[in-house]
């Protein structure tokens, strides 16, 4: 019986492999199709694909689910380990949704990550690590404002990390080649804020998580983060 | 065309200089490609800075250089650009200063796994291994 059922196990996952082959191949024959008779006219950077756009459905459902009303206030009455943990939990349960598989979350404000030069930034995402890391001084301030951004932070990092799968290939989420490729030549070019504020404001990956997290922000409260 | 080769150059010249002080090659173009186009006034400020470290105490829309770099963790060439984007889209570049800020780290490792990616992207994906008779 147990061999049985390590055989069908065996074959479920080969079978899903070749499901996940076959879907990636008629992606890039879309995409190569695409580019070849130009169909797509408009700047896909701005539009969503079925896929991402069912993902901010979901994540403004889980946001609500945490968060029935504004996020800053309602932290605002938690303690600093209670913050954490909503924290945490929240980032852990996005992950799940965003199949980003073995995430790690640390909320953490050692020198090394979040030394005075750099205490400003919230959050930094190691994409190929698969670690976030929150700056947890935020965590100890009583401002509903810099705890709203706390929790817009882990939307913003778990984006990066969506973006980290579909420049890899991992998990494509629809996303067509010419985003994808903006996206990696954006990677190669990264601008950092403290080098040139406007260059990292405007820059490909960082426009699309403010966007992708103002979507899900408008969606859940009704207001832009 | 001779403008446009002149303004290259400009870059180029300034990209140098800002990869010298310490900048990343993608932060060095990006902040070049600023400095070339920057208001004059802070242009001629940003050459005297270069030469003597002199810091001005212009304030722009309630920003100077000297808060930029302690509040903002900046460099000085940052918060000239940051000064200069204050002028151009006051409303953007206080939309930005107040945002929360964050960093992509993009390793070797990462960068390994896009080129890889780039390249099945390109050529088309290879196929999983076939089904082994051993189940």
């Amino acid at each position: 019986m147990q061999l049985l059922q390590k055989a069908g196990d065996k074959v479920k996952a080969i079978l899903e492999q070749k499901i996940a082959d076959v879907l990636r191949s008629v992606e890039y024959l879309r995409d190569r199709l695409t580019q070849f008779f130009g169909l797509h006219h408009v700047d896909e950077a701005l539009i969503y694909t079925e896929q991402e756009n069912k993902l901010i459905d979901q994540t403004v459902e889980t946001l609500i689910n945490y968060f029935p009303n504004n996020p800053g206030e309602m932290l605002l009455n938690e303690d600093y380990e209670s913050r954490c943990e909503a924290v945490e939990d929240l980032a852990s349960e996005l992950a799940a949704l965003y199949q980003v598989e073995d995430l790690e979350i640390l909320i953490t404000d050692s020198d090394g990550m979040f030394s005075e030069g750099n205490g400003v930034i919230y959050g930094f995402a190691y994409i190929e690590e698969g670690i976030v890391y929150i700056n947890r001084k935020y965590l100890y301030v009583n401002d509903a404002v810099v705890l709203e951004h706390i929790v817009s932070t882990v939307i913003h990092e778990l984006r990066h990390m969506m973006q980290g799968q579909v420049m890899t290939l991992h998990n494509t989420y629809g996303v067509p080649y010419n985003r994808r490729s903006a996206w990696r030549d954006n990677a190669r070019n990264y601008v950092t804020a403290c080098e040139d504020l406007e260059g990292y404001y405007n820059q490909p990956l960082e426009y699309d998580a403010r966007n992708f997290a103002n979507r899900v922000w408008h969606g859940a409260y009704h207001k832009t983060i | 065309m001779l403008e446009e080769m002149k303004r290259l150059a400009e870059e180029k010249q300034w990209a140098v200089f800002l990869e010298d002080y310490g900048y990343s090659r993608a932060g060095a173009r990006s902040a070049a490609k600023g400095l070339v186009q920057m208001d004059p006034q802070l242009k001629q400020d940003f050459i005297c800075w270069s030469q003597d470290g002199s810091i001005p105490q212009t304030e722009i829309a309630g920003f100077d250089i000297p808060g930029l770099i302690q509040h903002k963790a900046m460099t000085v060439p940052a918060a000239f650009l940051t000064l200069d984007w204050l002028l151009r889209e006051p409303e953007q570049a206080k939309t930005a200063l107040a945002d929360l800020m964050d960093e992509i780290v993009v390793d070797d490792g990462l960068l390994n796994l896009i080129e890889e990616a780039e390249r099945e992207d390109r050529d088309g994906p290879s196929l999983s291994p076939p089904i082994r008779n051993d189940i």
